[in-house]
């Protein structure tokens, strides 16, 4: 089957999704009303939602608590979709204007956290306090995670462990859980909601690592942002990683990165000769050995559509190109 | 442990929690508001009777997540400390929003999760409307827009909690608290008194002056609070732990301000 075809075939639920968003997101202030649904409206590919129908499959996938669950990982994803863009400073998320550039930093800050609060809220009707443990333990570790990665801008001299503890942290565990918190919403037992939780860990790895690469190889029109953005915002991604890790390039890449005001020309020479390093196999190379984990744990799963299914999102983890 | 044994450890709890080592080197560990700190204290002890350390640690986060996303600046910014001072402001917020969660869930308590994510939609719409009306707001308008921010998170809690008769109090002691923080920050000039920027705008034709206003204000919220304070006694004859430290204070910020200023 293909991504398409889980897609269409998670067609209702994925409109009973929407629907709750749409009704989790209304506000009662025009601004912040606005604000939500035109996060709702940019769309994206609802990965972690899908990830939760697909694992909750597992177990009894009409419990009504499931699109809940699902829901509420996609606000929490849109939260700090709108608090990363007061971060990083950007004005263009998939080629629309960010909260924080249509109105100011104030409104994003209100926005994200009444979303927050939304999904929050959400979630507090699903009884089961092994859930909520998980959740807000990852939702606390991400916060700390996002710390982290501001810690380790500019540094140059980082190691590998601590861009992967990094990107765990960042967009791994959000995965892990969704496929988590899908198959305990089904009522499936605790033994398959952990392999589910690594087989999403693992997809998470490979998934970051994707869009790191395609940090530097995608167009701008692709990316809706400029190639490089993470090095140019100081961010030390795995191609940058693996590319400082050549002493004849270490020197001539530093030293562009830590001149005062760098040209556009200045990033793009830096940007090609990270491209030409061979650093961008390297991390292909190690989001496919993360992709091969993932598939492995599916071995373990029974055999059943639904393991097809998350074999199919793997593969496409492993093939997209934005 | 005495109740001022049991009010230092949760606040020595509190230091703890909040000081992310990395932050601290940018931005200052968040001030807590032991106002607020001893009224969820009581709130919880009339509730249970029993040790209530991780209730009012869960509150104080989620409250001081929101306040620390209120010092969130809006220029743009150049200088790289600068920006990673904004940077560290929205995601130390997150981290302490994230905390009541997290604390609560370990308690197994998620009926009180859902009060503190009802509470903190109430605050930021509230926020909106008082800081991006989509018509300018009378005096009276932003005043109780204003006393919702100030007191929604703990006027929940009460409501919920069944101490609905705590609330008029509760509501009336801390605006007048926030009131007296923004005279005084008007006085000195401050810029960082953002609701008196707002409202001295919005007032420029008006004939009564913003400091006049503000005084009357403080009056009429003092008034209040000790009415409700009696009809609360006459509710409940259990208040008398926090009665003498809240009137106390009342008076105290009302000395500083209004009556000596």
């Amino acid at each position: 089957m293909t991504l398409a075809g889980i897609y269409a075939e998670q067609k209702n639920n994925m409109k009973a999704i929407e629907s709750r968003l749409e009704k989790a997101l209304e506000a009662p202030h025009p601004i912040l009303h606005e604000a939500s649904m035109n996060l709702l409206r940019a769309g994206g590919k609802r990965i972690r939602p899908l990830l939760a129908l697909i694992s909750a499959q597992y177990g009894d996938p009409k419990r009504p608590e499931i699109i809940d669950s699902a829901a509420t990982l996609e606000l929490i994803h849109m939260a700090s979709l709108v608090h990363d863009d007061v971060i990083d400073d950007s004005d263009l998320r998939r080629g629309k204007p960010t909260v924080k550039a249509q109105w100011d930093n104030r409104v994003a800050m209100y926005t994200g956290d009444f979303i927050f609060a939304r999904a929050i809220e959400l979630i507090s009707g699903f009884d089961r306090p092994e859930a909520h443990r998980i959740l807000s333990r990852v939702i606390r570790d991400l916060s700390l995670g996002e710390i982290d990665q501001i810690k380790e801008l500019y540094n140059w001299k980082q190691n590998l462990r601590c861009y992967l503890l990094r990107i765990k942290r960042k967009t791994a565990i959000l995965m892990a859980l969704s496929c988590q918190l899908g198959a305990l919403s089904s009522g499936c037992t605790l033994a398959v909601s952990r392999r589910l939780y690594y087989y999403g860990y693992f997809l998470g790895m490979s998934y970051q690592i994707t869009d790191d690469i395609l940090d530097f190889v995608g167009t701008e029109k692709q990316l809706g942002k400029p190639a490089g953005s993470d090095l140019r915002n100081g961010n030390v991604t795995l191609p940058t990683y693996y590319a400082l890790q050549k002493n004849e390039l270490h020197d001539r890449i530093v030293g562009i990165l830590k001149s005062e005001n760098p040209s556009e020309d200045d990033w793009k020479r830096v940007i090609s000769l990270i491209k030409e390093s061979g650093a961008i196999q390297a991390s292909e190379r190690l989001s496919d050995r993360y992709l091969q984990k993932a598939k492995n744990i599916l071995d373990e799963l029974p055999v059943k559509k639904a393991t097809r299914s998350l074999m199919e999102i793997a593969e496409y983890v492993g093939k997209r190109r934005y | 442990m005495t109740v001022r044994e049991e009010i230092e450890s949760i606040y020595a709890n509190l230091r703890r929690d909040l000081s992310h080592p990395y932050v601290s080197k940018y931005l200052p560990i968040p001030e807590i508001d032991k106002d607020k700190l001893l009224v969820y204290y009581y709130l919880f002890q009339k509730r249970s009777g029993k040790r209530t350390e991780v209730y009012v640690e869960s509150l104080m986060v989620a409250e001081i997540g929101l306040s620390t996303h209120e010092s969130m600046t809006t220029e743009r910014l150049n200088g790289k400390k600068e920006i990673k001072k904004r940077q560290l402001t929205a995601l130390s917020g997150d981290f302490y929003s994230a905390l009541y969660y997290y604390y609560l869930s370990r308690k197994k308590d998620i009926e009180m999760v859902k009060w503190v994510a009802e509470a903190i939609q109430t605050f930021n719409v509230n926020k909106c409307l008082l800081f991006y009306p989509k018509h300018t707001l009378s005096w009276t308008q932003a005043v109780a827009a204003l006393e919702t921010i100030e007191s929604a998170l703990v006027a929940k809690i009460a409501d919920r909690l069944g101490l609905k008769h705590w609330v008029p109090f509760l509501n009336a002691f801390f605006l007048g608290k926030k009131l007296v923080s923004e005279y005084e920050l008007q006085a000195q000039n401050d810029s960082r008194s953002f609701l008196c920027n707002y409202l001295i705008e919005s007032l420029t034709h008006d004939s009564v002056s913003f400091r006049e206003r503000l005084e009357a204000e403080i009056k009429k919220t003092k008034a209040r609070f000790f009415d409700s304070i009696r009809q609360a006694e006459e509710n409940s004859g259990t208040l008398f732990e926090l009665l003498p430290y809240l009137t106390e204070k009342m008076n105290a910020f009302c000395r500083l301000t209004v009556e000596e200023g």
